[in-house]
C-alpha cells in the first residue's frame, strides 16, 4: 500500500505506457493539486484569518474605514489581556466558567460514545426483536434537534428535577441518536459477524468482546464520534434550565462580551478565537491518531 | 420456554442485547420519542402556558389547513427550502467525496489541509458562529465590506453565460457557483466522514489490484466507489439532517419563529409538515439505494 501511495505522485514507468499516461500525475498535476486544495480551503480559512487579525488589532486600527481585513499594522496581545478584566465583574472566577464548560463537554462526550456505541452494538449484532423498527425510529428522529423539542423537553426536565443542575446538559446529550446513527452504519460495513462469532466460542463473555474486539475496529468512528460530541457540546448555551452563575459554562460567558459594542469589537474577536481553540485541538489529536491500518483488523482472507 | 432453550446462544445474545441497549433506549425514550410525540400532538393544539405549565387545547388539523391553505408564506418557504435541498445535496457530495480522496493520498502537510478543510466544521458550529458574527456585527460596516471584498470579487453568471450551456445546466451551475462559499462551509462534517470510510478500506484490495495492473481510475470504480458505498448512504442521510436542521432552511426558520412568538401549535404544524416530507424522501432513498446498491455489491 505505501508503495501504491508513494508511487501516487510519480510516472508509474514499469507499467505499459497507455495505462500510465491514463491517470497518473505529472509534476504539472502536482501543482495543480495543491493549486486546488488551497483555492477550496481559502474559502474556509479565510474568516479565521479575519477573527485573528481582528483581535490582534489596536482599538484605532479596528476603526479605520475602508477597513483593513486582513492585515494588521501593529498587532498587539492587549485584547486577549483585556478579557480577565471584562469578567472580573462577575461573581463566579472566570476559572469555574472553564471548569464547567470542560467537565460537561468531556463527560458528555465520553458517556455519549460509550452508550451510543454498545446500542449500535446491539442494533447491528444482535437478533433483538424490532431493532429494524428502532433504527428507523432513530433517523427519524435525527430531523428533530433541541428548538423544536424545546417545549417538550422543558416539559420533562421540571417533571425530572433536573433544572439548574449539570444533569441537564448531560442526560439530553447522552441518548441523542446521532452517534448510534453513525456507529450502527459502521459496524454493519467494518465488523463481521464472524469475527464475533469466533471470539464468542473462544469463551469471551459479551462485555470482553464489546470491548477487546468491537472497540479497536470502530475505533475511526470512535474518533470521529468523538470530535462531533465535543464539538456540539462545548458549544452548547443552555436555553432556560440553568440559572445559577456557578454552573453556566464559557460560551455563556463569551456572549455577553461579544454583545459589549463596537468598543469590544477587538476582545469579542479575542474571545471567540480563544473558543474555536479547544475543537480544533481534539481535531487534531483525533486525525493525528488515525492510523491506516485501521482497515486491516478483523479477519483476513 | 422451550423455544429459548433451543436457541441457546441467541437466547444468551438477546438477553444480554437488552442489557447493552437498555441505557440509551430509556434515555431516548425519555428525551426524544415522547418529546417529539408530543409536539406532533402540538401540531394539533393550541397551546397556552398557565401557571401549572402548559395547557392544550385541541383543534384539529386546523394548524396545517392555515399553514397549506390560508396563508401563502409557509407554502413559499416551503418551495424554497425543497429547491436548496435539492441542489445543494448532490453538490455537497461530490465536493466532499473529491475533496476527501485528495486528503487521503499520502502527502507532505495533509494534516494541514484536513484541519483546513474542517474548520468551518468548527467555526459554524452553534456559539462559536454565533460569537463570531456578533463581533462582527459590531463592525458591521467591516463585514459588508469583506463578503464584498472576499467573494464579490467574481461575478459567476457572467462568466456561466459566455459559455453558451444549455439554460438549466446554467442555471444550476449559477446558483452553485455563487452558493459555493456556503457549501464548502457545510461539507466539513461529510469530508471527515468519507476519510473515516477511506481509511477502512482494506489497504490489500489496492495491493491486489497493482499487482493486476488496475489504473487509478479503475481502482476509483471498482474498489473505491463499492466498498465506500455504506459510508456514502451514512453522508447521504447526515447532509440531509445538516440541511432540514440548519438556522439557514427557510421553512425551518419560519417554524422557529413561530415559536418565539408562542405559537407553538402552528409551529409544531410546520416542522412536522416539513419534516415528513423529508421523512418519506428518505425512506424512498434508503429504499432505492438498498435495492440498487448495497443488494449487488454490498
Amino acid at each position: 500500500m505505501t508503495i501504491l501511495r508513494k508511487r501516487f505522485f510519480q510516472p508509474r514507468q514499469d507499467l505499459a505506457k497507455t495505462q500510465a499516461r491514463r491517470f497518473t500525475r505529472s509534476r504539472f498535476g502536482n501543482v495543480m493539486f495543491f493549486v486546488f486544495l488551497f483555492a477550496a480551503g481559502a474559502f474556509s480559512v479565510l474568516p479565521l484569518v479575519y477573527s485573528i487579525v481582528t483581535s490582534l488589532k489596536p482599538l484605532d486600527e479596528l476603526l479605520i474605514f475602508p477597513p483593513r481585513l486582513f492585515v494588521v499594522q501593529r498587532p498587539t496581545l492587549k485584547n486577549y489581556l483585556a478579557l480577565p478584566d471584562v469578567v472580573s465583574s462577575l461573581n463566579v472566577p472566570l476559572l469555574r466558567y472553564l471548569f464547567n464548560s470542560l467537565f460537561v463537554s468531556v463527560t458528555a462526550t465520553a458517556l455519549h460514545v460509550i452508550v451510543a456505541a454498545m446500542a449500535a452494538f446491539v442494533l447491528s449484532k444482535s437478533d433483538l426483536k424490532y431493532k429494524n423498527v428502532i433504527f428507523i425510529l432513530v433517523q427519524f428522529s435525527l430531523l428533530f434537534n433541541t428548538y423544536t423539542l424545546g417545549v417538550p423537553q422543558y416539559l420533562i426536565y421540571t417533571g425530572l428535577h433536573v433544572i439548574d443542575t449539570y444533569l441537564v446538559y448531560l442526560l439530553p446529550f447522552i441518548p441523542s441518536t446521532l452517534g448510534v446513527f453513525l456507529m450502527k452504519q459502521y459496524m454493519d460495513g467494518y465488523v463481521p459477524g464472524a469475527l464475533i462469532e469466533a471470539a464468542h466460542i473462544d469463551g469471551a463473555g459479551w462485555l470482553t468482546i464489546f470491548w477487546r474486539v468491537i472497540f479497536p475496529i470502530v475505533r475511526p468512528c470512535v474518533l470521529t464520534l468523538t470530535l462531533f460530541s465535543f464539538r456540539d457540546t462545548w458549544a452548547t448555551i443552555p436555553s432556560g434550565t440553568i440559572f445559577s452563575e456557578s454552573l453556566k459554562t464559557l460560551p455563556t460567558v463569551m456572549s455577553t462580551i461579544t454583545a459589549g459594542g463596537i468598543a469590544r469589537t477587538g476582545t469579542a474577536m479575542a474571545a471567540s478565537v480563544i473558543m474555536m481553540m479547544p475543537p480544533i485541538l481534539v481535531y487534531l489529536i483525533s486525525q493525528g491518531s488515525l492510523r491506516e491500518t485501521m482497515g486491516n483488523a478483523g479477519i483476513k482472507g | 420456554m422451550k423455544n429459548r432453550k433451543k436457541k441457546g446462544v441467541e437466547a444468551i445474545r438477546a438477553r444480554y442485547g437488552l442489557l447493552f441497549i437498555s441505557p440509551w433506549i430509556i434515555g431516548m425514550a425519555l428525551f426524544f420519542v415522547y418529546p417529539i410525540l408530543q409536539s406532533f400532538y402540538f401540531s394539533f393544539a393550541d397551546l397556552s402556558i398557565t401557571e401549572e405549565g402548559v395547557a392544550t387545547s385541541f383543534v384539529g388539523t386546523a394548524h396545517y389547513h392555515d399553514i397549506l391553505f390560508v396563508n401563502p408564506e409557509y407554502t413559499d418557504n416551503f418551495v424554497l427550502a425543497l429547491k436548496d435541498f435539492f441542489i445543494s445535496l448532490p453538490f455537497i457530495l461530490v465536493v466532499s467525496l473529491v475533496v476527501a480522496l485528495l486528503l487521503n493520498s499520502k502527502f507532505r502537510g495533509r494534516l494541514f489541509f484536513r484541519t483546513l478543510y474542517f474548520l468551518p466544521v468548527i467555526l459554524a458550529s452553534g456559539i462559536v458562529l454565533e460569537l463570531f458574527l456578533n463581533a462582527a456585527d459590531n463592525n458591521a460596516t467591516q463585514v459588508a465590506a469583506s463578503s464584498e471584498a472576499t467573494f464579490g470579487m467574481i461575478d459567476f453568471t457572467e462568466v456561466l453565460k459566455g459559455m453558451r450551456l444549455p439554460e438549466t445546466i446554467e442555471k444550476y451551475l449559477s446558483i452553485v457557483l455563487s452558493n459555493v462559499f456556503m457549501m464548502v462551509w457545510q461539507s466539513g462534517i461529510q469530508i471527515v466522514l468519507f476519510i473515516a470510510g477511506l481509511q477502512s478500506i482494506p489497504d490489500q484490495l489496492y495491493e491486489v489490484s497493482k499487482v493486476e495492473g488496475a489504473t487509478k481510475w479503475e481502482e476509483f470504480w471498482f474498489i473505491t466507489l463499492p466498498m465506500l458505498l455504506r459510508t456514502i448512504l451514512l453522508v447521504v442521510i447526515f447532509t440531509i439532517v445538516e440541511l432540514v436542521t440548519s438556522n439557514t432552511n427557510p421553512a425551518v426558520m419560519q417554524g422557529y419563529n413561530q415559536f418565539t412568538n408562542l405559537e407553538y401549535g402552528a409551529g409544531s404544524a410546520m416542522l412536522w409538515f416539513y419534516f415528513v416530507f423529508i421523512g418519506l424522501f428518505i425512506a424512498l432513498f434508503l429504499l432505492v439505494y438498498n435495492k440498487a446498491f448495497l443488494k449487488r455489491w454490498g
